[in-house]
């Protein structure tokens, strides 16, 4: 009786090793097709964050315009999210971060700059757009001086007035073929999922990052290359930047409902 | 264990198949619309800066063109994909234009809808910048209707009022619809954002007829892009996806339960109404300024026209004034028309102003709260308020929908003469309301009152200062009236002040011509002063000696004294130099330019700022008289601006004196040649410190050119009060400049231990008395003198805009 269990039933208790594989596999190929999609959706994710806060930092920009009548400097390397100079006049830097503190933006890292989708800071430029106002200045707060950086010099905009102004940052596409503005006060941008390695293409170098400096430095201040993202290998290299920038009109149209411009 | 992971995959999948359209859509909507807003905001901020970009030959109010496609645009200027059109063939006033928007021209760069599509633009033929219809202000009425579906075989108006009619439209295209095809076509520049610009392959419907005859396109014309929409308006869907059901009923966004529907429309638009437009110029300084120097050149000139009793205003149809008084709309008079600052403003609002006299004594006119008695009113009737419109000939007609409150009452009932409101446009933010009636009176006098001088009267001579209001132009100086002539060396002055003081605020910028003429063989030896005497310490009855004096310095023994704080621009024809207090021709340091004295520029007349030399006597320059000094170039002498509290030096170098040639021309029939002058003076008090060393940093510059065509643009520029030069025309250097430092006032006879114990406004100085702001209420003026020499000179167009 001790061998008298059936087979039959031994085989009815549990899966044969053959059949197990074939659950893992169709498990694995399951998950396998989700995560690739997950992947994708992760980085859109990402992107859809960054273009967000990208917004949000225009928002805030306009703002601070038209509550201070200027735009802030960004913010430097050391100066943990807070515009250098913090009170405005000609920047520490024309091309920098986006100064999180000043303009109250979340989310940061810990040292007080706003984030992207990857966690990497964003940058941010402002026009250095000088203006000799000895013909006009002292008026309101604007000094008198030689070469003042208009716009982020309080009430300087004000002073030189609205025909006058001539921001300009440049903003163009691929390899620079064509220019999209000229005349922008301001760019926000977001280097991308590449952040790490990137940045060494012909259009990221454009765009300061963290990899530029000895070796790969920014080709010219103040112009930024924005486009559809391309592989590496595209003729300007690899590209994933998101790049957003200020039509003066809109800022001119906010400061003056401010009573910021004449 | 296989069932539980089936089941948990099944539900996800169910749960992200069913939650995802709703939450994608709303998404995807909110994109599209905030690409929409974007668009809108630059087009406002575009419309803001338009004067001031586009130069003072247009008004606010016009917005660009669409970009039409490179090909067509015909903007030499901008010639890429994005730009805004110029003119274009078939285009003309009253054409409805519709393309691409003009995103490089707005510095938005390509705005996106949710699906990737660039956004499109409609501007009203009523508001485009090219072709543009007069008149524009913000009665003009858009041409577009905004038309919606609701369940009926036909598209219904959305539109309350005739105003409420968009000037413009953004589009966002969303995806293709049957018939629509968005390849390039080439010929166009499309590296931005592809596809074409034929605007029936974007803007809906994509088959004909499906939206009840409605199309978001012009069919028919090139790239179905524009049509005349002067007589008939455009009517435009932009509620986003409309449904046609197969009975011909138009839906919005869904087709009712249980039917079925084809897909007639997805054009999702957003409008910009002249409300909005106008709304937002409101705000801008700029504008308002245009407006109020509008009022203030308006009163100025009228002020004469009462005075000579030659003001008619203009009838309005159907409007009988009542008996006690005349009224009606402005009429046109060149005074104050397109041609003078602010210009080509008037043919666009002339519309809005209303002016009324009395027949007899004068109305009760109470301005920002201060009642006066005037013999005449000017009334800007402003925006619309709720219940106004002014859409048809009839509403132009009616006062109602212009004026509101006694200001209305008045102007329609006999017997009531009270009128009232703010002398200033401002902002809505500022309190005012919408439709505020700006108030102004028209006060009693003409421009400029002149001070005689008895002696003269009384000598049989005629006066040195008369104004003509009918010609408005000041005459200083008479024929046959010198001492050789008999008449009184000491009572050879004369002068004419504006009547009422204003306050300085932020600064004034004036504007005057003058030509000295030929009497016999002379075009005078002495001269004029444009002065700005500070109005706490000198009446309208103020001026000085003859002579060298100008009228601006010294006593003439007979009218009171025209005394310090002061600045004047001194237009001197001769020299006199070194300084002397000898009474009979005191020097005043003049500059030598005529060889005789070795000078190189060949005449000797100049124009210098002079303020009022000094305070007290002075030994190191040789000064006991110290009103007698006042145009003396040099003083006070550095070493003698002692105190702590110095008198600013009239400047005697460049670029506070410089030569001008003010003597005949034989190309000028003898006369001196015409000159133009604008004068702008910008003061800064600084209130920190001791009361007696706060002090007001006074900049003034003046601008003189000679009356050429070739300087059309700078002469142009110099007339424009409304602008700082320094924006109008910036490099145009002022040819005199200075800055002085005046402190404040010391009140004669005060005595203080606070601020308290002085008058609201002045501050106790540790010296225990009170001090108030100099120059902070103006009189602005002209002095003149002669002696030996007729001297005639002739002051025209003057005028004066007030900085805020």
């Amino acid at each position: 009786m001790k061998s008298g269990v059936p087979t039959r039933l031994t085989f009815a208790r549990g899966f044969s090793l053959t059949e197990l594989a074939i659950v893992l596999a169709i498990v694995a190929l399951l998950i396998g097709g989700m995560l690739m999609p997950l992947v994708t959706q992760q980085d859109m994710l990402a992107i859809n964050d960054t273009r967000k806060t990208l917004a949000n930092a225009q928002d805030a920009l306009l703002g601070f315009a038209a509550a201070y009548g200027r735009l802030p400097c960004p913010a430097t390397n050391a100066s943990n999210g807070t515009a250098a100079p913090l009170a405005g006049g000609n920047c520490t830097t024309n091309e920098g971060f986006l100064p999180a503190v000043t303009l109250g933006i979340a989310p940061t890292d810990n040292q007080g700059y706003a984030i992207d989708g990857w966690g990497e800071r964003i940058r941010y430029a402002v026009t250095g757009s000088t203006y000799n106002t000895t013909a006009v200045a002292p008026l309101y707060s604007c000094p008198a001086n030689a070469a003042v950086q208009v716009f982020t010099t309080t009430d300087c905009m004000r002073a030189v007035t609205l025909p006058l102004l001539a921001p300009n940052l440049q903003v163009c596409t691929s390899g620079c073929a064509t220019n999209l503005t000229t005349q922008s006060p301001a760019v926000i941008y977001s280097t991308g999922k590449n952040f790490a390695i990137g940045g060494t293409g012909n259009d990221e170098r454009e765009n300061p990052n963290r990899n530029t400096g000895a070796g790969n430095l920014d080709p010219t201040p103040g112009r930024f290359v924005s486009h559809d993202p391309t592989p590496v290998g595209a003729a300007n290299g690899e590209f994933d930047d998101i790049v957003i920038w200020l039509s003066p009109n809109i800022l001119y149209n906010r400061m003056i409902a401010a009573g910021r411009l004449p | 264990m296989l069932l539980a992971v089936l089941l948990a995959v099944g539900t996800l999948a169910y749960v992200v198949a069913n939650l995802a359209p709703q939450a994608f859509d709303a998404y995807r909507t909110r994109q599209t619309q905030e690409a929409l807003a974007q668009a809108r905001e630059a087009l406002l901020g575009y419309a803001l800066k338009y004067r001031d970009v586009e130069g003072s030959g247009v008004v606010y109010g016009y917005l660009p063109l669409p970009d039409l496609g490179s090909s067509r645009n015909n903007n030499v200027a901008c010639t890429d994909e994005g730009c805004d059109a110029a003119n274009f063939t078939g285009n003309a006033p009253n054409v409805t234009v519709i393309g691409r928007l003009p995103w490089r021209t707005l510095g938005t760069g390509p705005l996106r809808d949710s699906n990737g599509e660039c956004l499109w633009y409609a501007v009203s033929g009523s508001h485009k910048r090219t072709q543009p219809v007069s008149p524009m202000n913000w009665d003009t009425l858009g041409q577009l209707d905004v038309v919606v579906a609701n369940g009926s075989n036909a598209m219904a108006s959305a539109i309350a009022s005739a105003h409420d009619r968009p000037v413009a439209v953004i589009f966002s295209p969303g995806p293709p619809l049957g018939g629509q095809d968005r390849r390039a076509v080439g010929g166009d520049i499309v590296a931005a954002c592809g596809g074409n610009y034929d605007a029936a392959n974007y803007l809906d419907p994509g088959t004909a007829g499906l939206l009840a005859g409605v199309s978001n396109y012009f069919a028919g014309t090139a790239n179905n892009a524009f049509a005349n929409t002067g007589a008939a308006n455009k009517s435009l869907s932009l509620q986003g996806v409309v449904q046609r059901r197969s009975d011909g009923t138009l839906w919005a966004s869904t087709c009712p339960a249980g039917t079925t529907c084809d897909l007639a429309a997805n054009d999702a638009g957003l409008a910009l109404t002249g409300d909005m437009l106008f709304g937002a110029l409101r705000k801008s300084s700029n504008f308002r300024a245009d407006i109020n120097t509008m009022l203030d050149r308006m009163t100025s000139c009228l002020r004469d026209r009462v005075t000579t009793g030659t003001l008619t205003p203009a009838a309005i149809a159907g409007y009988a004034p009542p008996a006690d008084k005349n009224g009606g709309r402005i009429p046109i008079d060149s005074c104050y028309g397109d041609n003078q600052a602010p210009l080509n403003y008037f043919s666009h609002y002339q519309d809005q102003f209303f002016v009324a006299t009395p027949t007899a004594g004068n109305f009760n006119v109470t301005t920002d709260g201060i009642a006066q008695s005037c013999p005449g009113v000017l009334l800007f009737a402003n925006q619309r308020g709720s219940g106004q419109s002014r859409a048809t000939i009839a509403e132009k007609a009616t006062l109602a929908n212009y004026l509101e409150g006694n200001n209305l009452q008045s102007f329609v009932t006999n017997g009531s003469i009270a009128f009232s409101g703010p002398s200033r446009f401002d902002t809505i933010a500022s309190g005012q309301t919408t439709q505020q009636d700006i108030v102004r009176c028209i006060p009693a006098g003409t421009s400029f009152t002149t001070v005689d001088s008895p002696a003269l009267a009384t000598g049989g001579f005629s006066q040195l200062a008369a104004y003509d209001p009918g010609t408005r132009t000041l005459t200083l100086g008479a024929e046959n009236v010198t001492t050789g002539q008999g008449a009184p060396g000491g009572a050879l002055f004369g002068c004419a002040w504006m009547q009422e003081a204003h306050a300085l605020n932020d600064g004034l910028r004036a504007y005057f011509q003058f030509r000295f003429i030929q009497l016999g063989t002379s075009v005078g030896d002495n001269g004029f002063v444009f002065a700005i005497a500070d109005a706490e310490t000198n009446g309208n009855n103020v001026c000085g000696a003859s002579a060298s004096h100008l009228g601006y310095s010294g006593y003439n023994g007979v009218t009171p004294l025209l005394t310090f704080p002061k600045l004047g621009i001194e237009f001197d024809q001769g020299r006199n130099a070194d300084f002397s207090e000898g009474v009979a021709n005191p020097g005043r340091n003049d500059p030598c330019g005529t060889s005789g004295c070795g000078g190189t520029v060949g005449y000797n007349s100049h124009v210098a700022i002079v303020y009022w030399g000094h305070d007290t006597a002075n030994a190191i320059d040789g000064v006991t008289l110290t009103d007698y000094d006042d145009n003396v170039h040099g003083f006070p002498s550095t070493g003698s601006q002692t105190g702590g509290r110095p008198a600013p030096k009239n400047p005697d170098a460049s670029p506070g004196i410089e030569f001008v040639n003010l003597r005949g021309q034989a190309s000028e029939g003898g006369d001196s040649y015409l000159y133009h002058v604008r004068v702008e003076v910008t003061p800064s008090h600084d209130a920190t410190g001791a009361a007696e060393l706060r002090h007001t940093s006074v900049n003034s510059q003046v601008w003189i050119e000679r009356d050429s065509g070739t300087n059309a643009n700078l002469i142009a520029a110099m007339q424009n009060t409304t602008r700082p030069m320094a924006q109008l025309y910036p490099g145009y250097a002022a040819r005199l400049r200075d800055s002085a430092v005046m402190y404040d006032v010391a009140i004669t006879g005060s005595s203080c231990t606070a601020d308290s114990d002085c008058l609201t406004s002045q501050a106790c100085g540790t010296d225990h008395r009170c001090y108030r702001q100099a120059l902070r209420t103006v009189r602005p003026g002209f002095t003149g003198s002669q002696r030996t020499q007729d001297q005639q000179v002739n002051i025209g167009n003057f005028f004066v805009s007030w900085s805020q």
